[in-house]
């Protein structure tokens, strides 16, 4: 079960520190969640590989939550879930990356800016890779809920960049 | 069912080209050292308590250590006061002879009706004034000298 564990976490590891990092909007504070998510797996019994990854994502969530809570007044919680770097686009033109550059700039500001149920919809199903029956299973909410969730998301996006560009 | 309208596919394209933010090596080694040695887990997080704790604990030791062991400032003019009085002792008040060591003559006071010359005096007792309190080795009375 720890190389099980393991292998989840260096699978999934940018899932799992998105997801943190969207919740507690601190880097420190994703990774001791993370860290201390991984603590408390070790002292249970998992699940089998179809539902491990589920499990995992969910007890992140959790313990990202629950340090949220117990430190949410002694940091400032600002830091983006994306990194400073230019995105993928060195294979297009220098007007198409500009052009490119400018939409993920305003897809980053809009995903920022989204409620935190949408914002997880995303992050769980766009950025972790997680299908929506994962997705609801991480988030605690039926199937529907999550779909919903990830569409009304995906909607304000559009209309974000329609607005933009 | 669950699919994504079409019109959001190119929203989803965009998504997919994102960078995001990474996980530091540190966690990856972490993550790695707690999922091969259950015996040694402990989290970040529990770990800087353990050390917050500690320095506490420390600090509140050094606390008590300070107040047990009464210091001495040097800019303290003022004659320490000891705890209990020490009581005066007979050579403190022998007759001192003539050629004796008389560094300084404070002049004439009383103590218990009786006039006095202080001897040996201390640069504090230049100031004092009024009368005089008995004082091992400063006060001699006047009639023994």
């Amino acid at each position: 079960l720890n190389t099980s564990l393991n292998a989840i976490y260096q699978k999934e590891r940018q899932g799992l520190f998105t997801l943190a990092l969207s919740i507690t909007r601190s880097i420190v504070l994703a990774e001791d969640a993370i860290q201390d998510a991984f603590v408390k797996l070790m002292k249970v019994d998992l699940p089998s590989e179809p539902e491990l990854k589920p499990y995992v994502y969910k007890a992140v969530r959790f313990t990202a939550i629950d340090t949220l809570r117990s430190n949410k007044r002694q940091q400032s919680l600002a830091e983006s879930i994306f990194c400073d770097a230019s995105d993928h686009s060195s294979e297009h033109s220098p007007s198409e990356n500009a052009l490119t550059e400018e939409r993920s700039a305003i897809l980053r500001e809009a995903i920022e800016q989204l409620p935190l149920d949408e914002r997880e919809a995303v992050v769980l199903k766009a950025f972790a890779g997680l299908t929506f029956r994962q997705s609801a299973d991480t988030a605690g909410v039926p199937l529907k809920t999550i779909a919903t969730r990830y569409r009304r998301a995906l909607q304000k996006l559009e209309t974000r960049l329609k607005g933009k560009l | 069912m669950n699919k994504e309208p079409s019109e959001n596919s190119d929203v989803e394209s965009l998504l997919s080209q994102l960078s995001l933010c990474e996980p530091s090596a540190d966690l990856d080694e972490s993550i790695a050292q707690i999922c091969s040695s259950p015996n040694s887990l402990h989290s970040r997080a529990a770990g800087r308590l353990r050390f917050a704790v500690a320095l506490v604990a420390s600090l509140a030791v050094g606390v008590l250590i300070g107040l047990a062991i009464p210091s001495y400032s040097k800019d303290d003019d003022s004659p320490k006061m000891s705890t209990a009085p020490e009581s005066p002792k007979q050579e403190d008040f022998a007759p001192l002879k003539p050629q004796g060591v008389v560094l300084m003559d404070a002049g004439f006071s009383r103590v218990d009706g009786s006039p006095v010359r202080i001897l040996h005096a201390p640069k504090d007792s230049r100031k004092q004034s009024g009368s005089l309190k008995l004082h091992s080795k400063i006060v001699v009375p006047s009639r023994e000298i």
